[in-house]
């Protein structure tokens, strides 16, 4: 049901891309443009020929220079009522139609006077004769004073309505879809404060806010006439930010599902990407499609081995990878004015995967629901059975059976043991509602069973106990049950003896009780052997895993002198 | 009469060696003891024993395995348990008695009592353990169509034509059948479910004709009980 409503809503998101596409589009631009360093008005002209010029020139900073562009509009070119050209270009100039000045961007820098620093795009509106069909030349005499910047310019002719309108129009979608996006990393974020630890949230949050700022950077260009250096700057941003998340969103599954090469998949990561850095560091949209790519791939393979270890949602994950990056690759057929097809499907894709995170947290939480209240159910099963534990009949009617023959036999022994009966009753009613004790307590509960059960056996029990350290909590009758086996299932040595000691070992990491039984083994023949797995040692499972989840270890096994049972509890 | 107490707690064995000695006194043999299952089989298969008192719960094990293997033999089996709960159970499968814990030296002295006196069980059991080729096999008792005692043991005719041994005496059977099991000659057993209708021939010789055909004899001195008790 969940995925069903995920892909729907993916399906939603690529009708408003292609509707987005489906927006009237007859503008004209983006011819090739030739450039010449140095000075001389003779080239605003159209009829000047500028065949001999390079299309390219590396170095711009060095003085004035000239960029040309000669073009052919159009006869079928749609009747413009009010032509405008939207010049873009890093450089502040003065902008000549056929010779003719029709405006400039910036203050170039005169001897006198410093460059005063233009938009990186503005708007000159032509006159309806000047932009009819035929060959035409835009001259743009330019200045760059900023020896790091590169020269780069082009321009867009439309009727100035659209011209101005259509962009906007376009990237509205964009911006719906943004503050889907700025909830969504909300949501993370509140997700991370109410649960501490849980970073694979906290990193969606960032991962979430970093994509919204991408986008941003992406699309202020299209209503912020920024001041052309910051062109540069802006492009710098996105490359960083397209860095981490290549970093990021594979780290982030490797929060989510166990991935246990996390070490050298980041290595080999680090290197592609130190090599693609030094490689391209200055091809700003490519690298940053090289990033995105890296980071498909290494999430992937993360996701994939998550599959094929069957962990959950990874299916879900999977399809959201796969399926954005269907949206990611099929993005360039589709043509949308003013903006690139790529980064809107970058975005469709970012898009995709948030939602596949979003459904597959949806599924995590529901489990964890369902787990805790399956623990809720266990520790009221773990209550009850610790209650029952005295009252189980064959504790308690072997104890009375034994009590009236120490009452009849002797009457001032029977009272002892009603004393030693009535004290361990104590002891364990006390308990009964904990999931930990104090290790005083627990021990004071083995001492009192010890005496009860040497009433009934006749059998002599101590119990030694070795660098306790009181201040320690255990959940209630774990030890108990170890010396209730230990008597089921130890014989007495000749001396009609068993000797118990509990010992605590603590290292850095973990704490160990070593419970071991001196007694002699009972030998159980095949035919009535029955495994020692019994309901003790699963209710000192299940109280280990109440209190301490999948951080202990349970050994208890046969040793040279009686039987020893190990719980070590490593440190949260 | 020799006796075997099974039971690990050790003041509760000591509790029944004390009421056993004064149940039985002057009639008791030996008395053994053992506070585990496998000095328990030890003892068993040494002495031929007269009645076995069996705690179904020893040291962890579940008491309900042997007491499978401990029916088919020759001795009767009282149960001395916690469980009152699997009483029913244990009659099932053919225990003298079941002795609920704690008890007194009435409640045993009851029990023992059983073993001398033809009183029917109520009507509890299910199956009747037999040993065949080393190994137990549970008879389901509405299979059975009649017992004949053989000396020390007893031969079992099913229905389905098969016969098998019981390690028990005729009068050991008799005490833990239900009560539509009808003591008809000496030697014979019967499931009056089957039977169909009485027979006199000439010279007094009485038989009791079965639903599938066969006849069985009817001793001389049980013939006026039986006729009144199931035909009339």
């Amino acid at each position: 049901m969940k995925k069903v409503a995920l892909y729907i809503s993916v399906g939603i998101l690529f009708l408003m891309m292609l509707q987005s596409c489906q927006m009237e589009y007859d503008a004209f631009g983006y011819p090739d443009q030739r450039i010449m360093h140095g000075d001389s008005m003779i080239w605003k002209e159209a009829g000047y020929d500028d065949s001999h010029w390079p299309y390219y020139i590396d170095s711009t900073a060095e003085g004035i220079y000239w960029v040309r562009f000669d073009f052919e509009l159009p006869e079928d070119l749609p009747h413009y009522e009010y032509p405008a050209i939207k010049i873009v270009s890093i450089g502040s100039y003065d902008a000549y139609w056929d010779g003719t000045y029709i405006g400039k961007s910036g203050q170039i820098a005169t001897e006198t006077q410093e460059e005063e620093i233009g938009p990186y795009w503005s708007f000159f509106v032509l006159d309806k004769e000047v932009a009819q069909p035929g060959r035409h030349v835009l001259s743009l005499r330019s200045h760059i004073s900023d020896k790091n910047l590169f020269q780069h310019a082009y321009f867009v002719m439309d009727d100035v309505y659209s011209l101005t309108r259509t962009p906007l129009q376009i990237t509205k979608y964009m911006f719906l879809i943004g503050g889907g996006i700025l909830i969504a990393a909300f949501y993370f974020f509140m997700l991370f404060i109410t649960q501490r630890k849980d970073y694979a949230s906290l990193l969606l949050s960032i991962i979430c806010l970093v994509i919204l700022t991408i986008f941003f950077l992406e699309y202020v260009k299209l209503f912020y006439a920024y001041p052309y250096p910051f062109q540069r700057a802006r492009l710098h941003w996105i490359g960083y930010l397209h860095l981490f998340l290549t970093y990021a969103v594979p780290y982030t599954f490797t929060l989510l599902f166990d991935f246990p090469f996390k070490k050298y998949l980041f290595l080999v990561l680090a290197i592609v990407v130190i090599w693609l850095e030094n490689k391209y560091h200055f091809s700003f949209d490519y690298i940053a499609k090289q990033h995105n790519m890296i980071m498909w791939i290494f999430s992937i393979l993360i996701v994939l081995y998550a599959v094929y270890k069957r962990q959950k949602t990874a299916l879900v994950i999977l399809s959201g990878c796969i399926l954005a990056l269907i949206v990611l690759k099929t993005s360039k057929y589709v043509k949308i004015p003013y903006v690139s097809a790529y980064d809107v499907g970058l975005f469709m894709s970012f898009i995709v995967l948030i939602l596949s995170i979003l459904v597959a947290l949806t599924i995590i939480r529901r489990h964890e629901r369902k787990a805790f209240e399956a623990s809720l159910v266990l520790s009221e099963r773990l209550k009850t059975e610790l209650l029952k534990k005295n009252i189980k009949p064959h504790f308690i009617m072997n104890t009375l059976t034994s009590l009236i023959d120490w009452v009849e036999d002797s009457p001032k022994d029977g009272v002892k043991f009603i004393h030693a009966l009535a004290a361990e009753f104590e002891v364990l009613n006390e308990m009964a509602d904990l999931s930990l004790v104090p290790i005083e307590q627990e021990i004071k509960l083995c001492k009192s069973h010890l005496e009860v059960m040497a009433f009934r056996k006749e059998i002599d029990y101590d119990l030694k106990v070795y660098d306790i350290d009181y201040n320690e909590f255990i959940p209630p009758a774990i030890f108990h049950t170890v010396i209730e086996n230990g008597i089921t299932h130890g014989l007495p040595l000749d001396n009609r003896k068993i000797d118990f000691s509990i010992r605590f070992e603590r290292t850095h990491e973990s704490k160990r009780y070593s419970i071991h039984c001196g007694s002699k083994i009972r030998q159980i023949s095949g035919a009535y052997e029955q495994v020692r797995e019994g309901t003790g040692n699963k209710y000192i499972k299940s109280r280990l895993q109440e209190s301490f989840p999948d951080r202990w270890a349970f050994t208890s096994n046969a040793v040279e002198d009686g039987w020893l049972t190990q719980i070590e509890i490593k440190e949260a | 009469m020799k006796i075997l107490i099974v039971e690990d707690e050790a003041r509760i064995l000591k509790r029944l060696q004390r009421m056993i000695q004064e149940i039985f006194s002057g009639e008791l043999d030996l008395l053994l003891t053992a506070d585990s299952l496998e000095s328990g089989l030890q003892k068993m298969k040494n002495a031929s024993i007269d009645l076995l008192f069996l705690d179904l719960n020893l040291n962890g094990l579940d008491g309900f395995q042997i007491l499978e293997e401990v029916v088919a033999e020759s001795f009767h089996t009282i149960i001395v348990s916690a469980y009152k709960d699997r009483a029913i159970e244990a009659f099932e499968y053919g225990v003298l008695d079941f002795v609920p814990k704690p008890f007194d030296i009435d409640r045993l002295t009851k029990a023992c009592k059983r073993i001398k006196i033809d009183q029917k069980g109520a009507d509890h059991l299910k199956f009747l353990s037999v040993k065949k080729a080393g190994k137990r096999q549970l008879i389901a008792i509405d299979e059975v169509l009649y017992i004949q005692g053989a000396g020390i043991y007893s031969e079992i005719y099913l229905r389905n034509g098969r016969k098998e041994i019981h390690n028990k005496s005729l009068d050991a059977l008799g005490v833990l059948l239900p009560s539509y099991f009808e003591r008809i000659h000496k030697s014979y057993l019967c499931s009056m479910k089957e039977a169909d209708h009485l027979m006199v021939e000439p010279g007094s010789k009485y038989s009791l004709k079965l639903k599938d055909n066969k006849v069985l004899p009817i001793g001389r001195t049980r013939y006026k009980d039986i006729s009144k008790k199931w035909f009339t």
